[in-house]
């Protein structure tokens, strides 16, 4: 009886399956082939796989956008994308890109991809990958990173310089060596400035802990902190509302949110990820593709403070110091320090 | 019982297909060339096959997981905790362990399945099998788990230079083999056979698993019987959650070879829908794991193709679960068409009077 039972149980699953194909079968032949109305006139088709946290986010994902189309627009290329529901459609995504062979080049945004690119690169020899924030090795991949430390010595001249009580504020997503990057630079620049005053470093231990960002800027205020810096990801939106609504000073990571709390966020530190995916793009064009890593900074324009969009008025003394450290890091006589450790017992030779 | 719990699937199933088809529809596209792109994207090659095959593997474990516990009665859904410290524990056993090749494996898995069943036991131990104590505890235990895995991994086994919580590749021996490297389908799919054929006859072969199913069916009637039932629920929660886990290891061993912060979008989670789906049978699980994992290839082949919104392959996975934890809409579906026949054969009864007159 139970054999029965089994039996027809699987019987009527796989009979469910059965009507599945035969009801898509029914169906016209799907997928009309992609428009090739732009396919012979674009100088390069690229396909982005965006981080999981996805389009709206008002950072990264919405920055690459914005530089993808523009590409599109001044290069002549052509791009698609896709949006990861989490982190486990990464592999499949990469990899789906790069079975069809149609594109020139495949960008994959944020460090969580790291891991996938790193299975799917290798088995893709003739593919070319380009990862942003991460460093993956391979023939095929170039790697895009950011000196973060340089934001954060800026971030730290001004809030020295605008500071008091003599105490800033920074907040890290993690208490890993990528968001203690933002944590040596404030310190080294608060001390650039002002070699007594102090940075209070805590970390929201959470990639998008708007209300524990919120929280923890808040008591940093409560101890003296006049401004507060962050490499606490979506977090940060937390900071600047705290800032906000409390009046102490914020400076903005990864996206220019001035607009949003004019009177308080000062600048927005800017990582800038569609310049790098243009000069990309730009190189395949040229032929001049290479794989390996590049490290951006203040030098190579790739990372800035973006004031537009602040009502805040920095007093001239202060804005000339900013302007001298920029001026000393291009020319390379400004070294900043990219680990803590270093940074408090860093000083300007 | 069985039966009807079969059916209800069915119907559940196709009844769920027909909304979301009528929701492409009000979208503008034909539903019938998006599922015939879902069945071409899973069955239209080999290489989509496979991966269909290696995204079913963490869900037959999981919904494996599932399927004991519910048919023992016993409500676990602590799952995402014992997939995530089951995938940690296997990859630490994995840095650690420098065996060569099946036995560095073995050895991780087997951590594996220990730290997940001994995570699902915990809570038991304090909870007792009182349903919503126990939902509770498992569900504080899914919390707890998430932050102790990423405590531990960002303190003791952080990769240098990874802007995302995650540890090392685990050593060569412990890498979980994939069949081809272009493909995540790996050798997870023997542990998920064995496993399958196992619980089946442990469930329905053995006095243990009918004295685990009966304490399902009645408890108190087993009590009665001298079955000592605090014991019995430990015992499953042990094997549901050492499952649970396993799917957990095989992700991080075969597909990541390392343990990445967020590498499950919620397998735990799946495993109940579905084991629901396959009326917590096990040969089931392996056939509604399946249709999860076409799902799954059709979610990323859709964002490949910019078809349909993704998102789409998210509502029917919802409807489903909904008709399917909503037998009360079978039920009255069935009570109508009852009524309908009903009042049918009357109309044929006084057709056939007036005939007879």
């Amino acid at each position: 009886m139970k054999k029965c039972t089994n039996v027809r149980r699987t019987l009527a699953l796989l009979m469910v399956v059965a009507m599945c194909a035969v009801l898509a079968g029914c169906g016209k032949e799907q997928k009309p082939a992609e428009d090739s109305s732009l396919g012979e006139a674009a100088a390069a088709k690229i396909a982005v796989v965006f981080a999981s946290s996805g389009l709206g986010d008002k950072s990264f994902n919405d920055a690459l956008y914005s530089g993808m189309e523009e590409a599109k627009s001044e290069m002549g290329i052509e791009w698609v994308y896709s949006e990861p529901k989490d982190d486990a459609e990464y592999e499949g995504l990469i990899s789906g890109y790069a079975d069809g062979g149609e594109y020139d080049l495949i960008i994959c945004l944020g460090g969580s991809q790291s891991s996938s690119l790193e299975n799917v690169a290798p088995n893709y020899p003739e593919q070319n990958f380009v990862i942003l924030d991460a460093v993956v090795g391979g023939d095929n991949i170039r790697s895009y990173t950011w000196r973060d430390e340089e934001l954060g010595f800026l971030a730290g001249i001004l809030g020295a310089g605008l500071s008091a009580s003599n105490t800033l504020g920074f907040i890290g997503a993690h208490d890993i060596p990528l968001c203690n990057l933002g944590a040596a630079g404030m310190i080294a620049g608060a001390h650039y400035v002002n070699p007594d005053c102090e940075v209070l470093v805590d970390y929201a231990n959470g990639w998008a802990e708007v209300n524990g960002c919120y929280e923890i800027a808040t008591s940093m205020n409560e101890q003296g902190a006049s401004l507060i810096y962050h490499t606490a990801s979506a977090g940060g939106l937390g900071i600047l509302n705290a800032g906000r609504e409390k009046g102490f000073l914020t400076v903005f990571f990864d996206g220019n949110l001035n607009g949003d709390a004019p009177d308080t966020n000062i600048a927005s530190a800017i990582r800038d990820f569609p310049a790098c995916a243009k000069e990309a793009v730009q190189d395949l064009i040229d032929g001049s593709f290479t794989a390996g890593s590049i490290v951006k900074g203040i030098a190579e324009d790739g990372v800035y403070l973006d004031f537009e969009g602040s009502a805040y008025e920095i007093p001239a003394d202060v804005m000339n110091m900013y302007n001298e450290a920029v001026e000393a890091i291009k020319s390379g006589s400004l070294v900043v320090p990219a680990t803590v450790d270093e940074a408090k017992t860093w000083s300007a030779s | 019982m069985k039966k009807s719990g079969i059916r209800l699937s069915v119907f559940s199933l196709i009844l769920a297909l027909l909304l979301v088809g009528f929701t492409i529809a009000a979208t503008g596209r034909n539903p019938v060339s998006v599922y015939g792109a879902i069945l071409a994207g899973s069955f239209g090659s080999v290489k989509g096959f496979l991966n269909v095959l290696a995204y079913m593997l963490p869900l037959v474990m999981t919904g494996l997981g599932a399927a004991v516990a519910f048919q023992s009665g016993v409500f676990n859904i602590g799952g995402e905790g014992q997939v995530l410290v089951g995938g940690l524990a296997s990859v630490i056993v994995g840095l650690l362990v420098p065996f060569p090749a099946p036995w560095g494996y073995l050895a991780a898995m087997t951590a594996g399945f220990l730290a997940g069943a001994v995570w699902a036991v915990l809570p038991t131990l304090i909870a007792g099998r009182n349903l919503a104590s126990l939902s509770v505890a498992t569900i504080m235990m899914n919390s707890i788990a998430e932050l102790l895995t990423e405590y531990i991994v960002k303190q003791f086994f952080q990769r240098e230079g990874a802007s995302n919580t995650e540890t090392v590749v685990v050593n060569d021996g412990c890498i979980l083999p994939r069949f081809f490297p272009s493909t995540q389908f790996n050798y997870g799919i023997f542990v998920a056979v064995i496993s399958v054929l196992l619980v089946t006859w442990l469930l329905y072969k053995t006095p243990f698993g009918f004295s685990l199913r009966a304490m399902g069916n009645n408890p108190r009637a087993m009590e009665q019987a001298g079955v000592p039932i605090y014991r019995r629920t430990l015992a499953a929660m042990f094997i549901s959650g050492g499952l649970f886990a396993l799917g957990g290891s095989i992700q991080c061993l075969a597909v990541y070879k390392r343990f990445v912060m967020g590498f499950s979008p919620g397998y735990g989670w799946d495993g109940i829908t579905v084991a629901t789906l396959a009326a917590n049978s096990p040969a089931g699980v392996l056939l509604s794991a399946f249709l999860f994992g076409m799902l799954r290839s059709a979610s990323i082949n859709m964002s490949l193709t910019n078809q349909v919104t993704t998102e789409m392959i998210s509502v029917l996975q919802g409807l489903i679960v909904i008709l399917v934890a909503s037998p009360m809409v079978w039920t009255t579906m069935r009570n109508l068409l009852d009524a309908a026949k009903g009042r049918v054969s009357l109309l044929f009864q006084k057709k056939a009077e007036v005939d007879v007159k």
